[in-house]
């Protein structure tokens, strides 16, 4: 009963209510100055986590020519090319590799070739984690062993050379970070280099 | 008196204006942590990809009593060597044996020290001492040479891959050269390699590989067979395999 009274008696005078005004603010800004790092911090680490897995950025972005480029940017070096490259020491491995090595340290960005639409984008047979992007008249590319959770675009996105797509790994049949870029006209699976040359953009 | 209520008043003015600033200021950097939140992409959504293996162990080959010299062998992912004389059905389980496994439930080395268990000494030298070298030479093929290189092991490994083989041709089987016994032979296969590993989401995905393989195995008197067990001489067993196929 004597705090209400009290209450009651301290705003009925001016320096009652300065006081408990003054009061109630000091306690509001105290309460939030207190609180405010058990909200930000739980956010900034789910921040930071969640971006752990996202491409290393690249402020270079990849060379093209015409509506065409190349899938990373920059240096990169040559891995397996086009063909029969049969796997050392392995009888029971497939000799013929289908598609072109290109080697970057984990996590670089993978960028479109050229303009179409995602068809698939995540596990992919023995590419792992994958882009395959249909350009239109039988023409796909497939952006093969990349990052899991790191693909930027999904099923049905309208992409153009130099879109990100992810971030380079070792996912599916893979045995170190690298991109298997591979091209198929019509189902057929074709050789990148003169592709690619073909279009003013040659590999290695 | 004038002075002292407005002075009053600018006071508790500023003091509201500073904690609605301090409020702006926890809620801009709640607003900008949630920002930050990547959106998820859609993944694993491919052609079916995302399925479990129907065959997700190594089933024995269905010999005619089906006997085999280690019945347990399947429950590690591996093919049973099975016991007969009869060079085909051996042949075929031979070829299997050598890409059958599991990486969750062995190691490489301890699948292949298993796969060591299979092989019988190389008759065709005289001496003993030959013998056990050209068998111990040919364990090293298999491993440098024949089956999944290490790293190839570690990367299905870190997906909690698994392999399973099977013969899907006949068998091209030819004898062996320099073999007066008659009993050893060659034989080829072509061989459906079924990958299963995990898809980075909690599903499985599985794709295939075709090889042409071949080993050389001895179905007579002179093999030697695995200590302990059922297996008895004049069993097959293996004394080779190839590091290419080899054609008639």
């Amino acid at each position: 009963m004597g705090a209400p009274v009290i209450a009651a008696t301290a705003l009925s005078t001016r320096t009652g209510r300065k006081i408990l005004i003054g009061a109630t603010l000091v306690f509001l800004l105290g309460t939030g100055f207190i609180l405010m790092p058990l909200i930000a911090i739980p956010f900034a680490i789910s921040g930071a986590s969640a971006t752990a897995n996202q491409p290393v950025s690249n402020t270079e972005l990849p060379s093209v020519s015409g509506e065409w480029g190349y899938p990373l940017a920059g240096d990169y070096a040559k891995g397996r090319g086009f063909g029969y490259h049969p796997v050392e020491g392995c009888s029971y491995c497939k000799s013929d590799h289908r598609g072109y090595d290109m080697d970057q340290p984990c996590g670089a960005t993978v960028f479109a070739a050229g303009p179409g639409r995602v068809t698939v984008a995540g596990a992919y047979f023995d590419y792992g984690n994958a882009v395959v992007i249909d350009h239109g008249g039988g023409l796909i590319t497939i952006y093969g062993h990349m990052q899991w959770e790191s693909l930027r675009v999904g099923v049905g996105d309208e992409v153009s050379a130099g879109t990100p797509l992810g971030a380079e790994g070792s996912t599916g049949r893979s045995s170190g970070c690298h991109l298997h870029f591979e091209v198929r006209d019509s189902g057929v699976r074709i050789d990148p280099e003169p592709f690619m040359a073909n279009l003013g953009l040659p590999l290695k | 008196m004038m002075m002292s209520q407005s002075s009053g008043r600018r006071g508790v003015a500023w003091a509201i204006i500073g904690g609605i600033v301090l409020l702006a200021g926890v809620v801009a950097i709640i607003v900008s942590a949630v920002l930050a939140r990547p959106t998820p992409t859609p993944s694993a959504t491919s052609r079916g990809t995302a399925s479990a293996d129907p065959t997700t162990s190594a089933e024995p080959d269905p010999d005619a009593d089906g006997a085999v010299v280690d019945p347990t062998a399947a429950d590690r992912g591996w093919t049973p060597e099975p016991i007969t004389t009869d060079a085909d059905t051996y042949i075929r389980a031979a070829l299997e044996a050598a890409s059958t496994f599991d990486t969750t439930k062995s190691t490489r080395e301890e699948w292949l020290d298993y796969l060591d268990t299979w092989f019988t000494p190389d008759t065709r030298f005289t001496s003993e001492a030959d013998q056990l070298a050209a068998m111990t030479d040919s364990q090293t093929e298999l491993r440098q040479g024949v089956v999944l290189p290490q790293d190839e092991w570690d990367s299905l490994a870190g997906e909690d891959g698994r392999v399973v083989a099977g013969v899907t041709s006949d068998i091209t089987d030819v004898p062996a050269t320099d073999d007066e016994s008659g009993d050893m032979s060659i034989g080829t296969a072509d061989v459906t390699l079924s990958f299963t590993r995990s898809d980075g989401s909690g599903g499985e995905t599985s794709y295939g590989d075709h090889v042409r393989v071949s080993v050389q195995v001895l179905c007579g008197m002179a093999s030697v067979p695995t200590p302990d067990t059922d297996q008895r001489s004049g069993d097959c067993k293996v004394v080779r395999y190839f590091t290419e196929p080899l054609e008639p």
